[in-house]
């Protein structure tokens, strides 16, 4: 029975992708300090454009907000044509609250400080051209955390360097 | 018509007045049986360091799918969204008590707290297995 909540059942169960999420969500460094990990991180996540909300140091945790528009010529010519075709005017994305959300952990045993794991996870809130939140979503796009971790990689390397 | 639209409109009424038992205002204080509903939200956990149970509790929490918004190792809270079609709040709170870590959770979903048993027992049961890890390794 789900209750009068009516959360869903597997709300709180690791989903058949929670696995590949992890992977695709998971990065390991090593010969680097828990601090430059999560200092160049915050610099990664200005550079696109996000604000610091949070951050705590003693476990590890950075998070970032941005507002963006959320327009996508697709859904314009879509809009465009279905109103052609009978005269409403559906209502489409307009704008978007994204949340970075990252968090570096040593790998396995407390005593082995020298890896870290860091696993970074995104959400959108997405509102419509009626200003209704209109779909909020985990980001599942593995070119997205890709890219995440290929700037933070070369930024690592370079610290290192220092 | 007339008259059925005269009945829907007293039916609503009284529908409304009965069932306002809870103001807007006395939902700041509402709440189910304490007792009960702590210990489906409580575990404790033969781990010592705060610290430790904490990251075991935020890789719990991003293995369900859940975005971690703020943590705190002073007070021993760490706050998660999930959203997923739906949106799904959590706040874990850690303590240590004679050796012993306790952790509670509490969590909403959309504007409803969970007071059923067990999506609780389902967040326990991924975190045992965190735990364990973290124990192991």
């Amino acid at each position: 029975m789900a209750g009068c909540s009516g959360i869903p059942e597997d709300a709180f169960r690791l989903s058949p992708s929670s696995l590949k999420d992890r992977e695709m969500q998971t990065r390991i460094y090593e010969d680097v300090s828990e601090a430059q990990i999560l200092s160049t991180s915050v610099a990664i996540i200005q550079d696109l454009g996000a604000q610091i909300v949070e951050s705590e140091s003693a476990l590890g945790l950075i998070v970032g907000h941005k507002k963006r528009d959320a327009t996508s010529p697709s859904q314009v010519a879509g809009a465009a044509l279905s109103f052609m075709l009978t005269g409403i005017v559906p209502s489409i994305d307009k704008e978007q609250k994204i949340k970075i959300s990252l968090v570096a952990s040593p790998v396995s045993s407390v005593e082995d400080n020298e890896r870290w794991k860091v696993r970074l996870t995104i959400q959108r809130l997405v509102w419509n051209t009626r200003n209704q939140l209109d779909r909020v979503e985990g980001v599942k796009s593995p070119e997205v955390y890709q890219a995440f971790f290929n700037k933070l990689d070369k930024a690592l390397f370079l610290e290192k360097q220092l | 018509m007339r008259a059925f639209a005269l009945k829907a409109v007293v039916g609503v009424f009284v529908w409304a007045t009965l069932s306002a038992c809870t103001t807007p205002q006395e939902r700041i204080m509402d709440g189910g049986s304490q007792v009960e509903l702590r210990s489906y939200q409580t575990r404790s956990y033969d781990e010592p360091d705060k610290i430790k149970t904490m990251r075991a509790v935020m890789a719990t929490l991003q293995d369900l799918g859940f975005v971690i918004d703020k943590a705190d190792d002073v007070i021993g809270i760490v706050s998660a969204t999930k959203l997923d079609g739906y949106s799904l709040q959590i706040s874990v709170s850690v303590r240590i008590k004679g050796g012993k870590s306790e952790v509670r959770a509490n969590a909403q979903y959309n504007l409803t707290a969970v007071e059923d048993p067990q999506p609780y027992q389902d967040f326990f049961a991924a975190l045992n297995k965190s735990m364990f890890l973290e124990e192991n390794l």
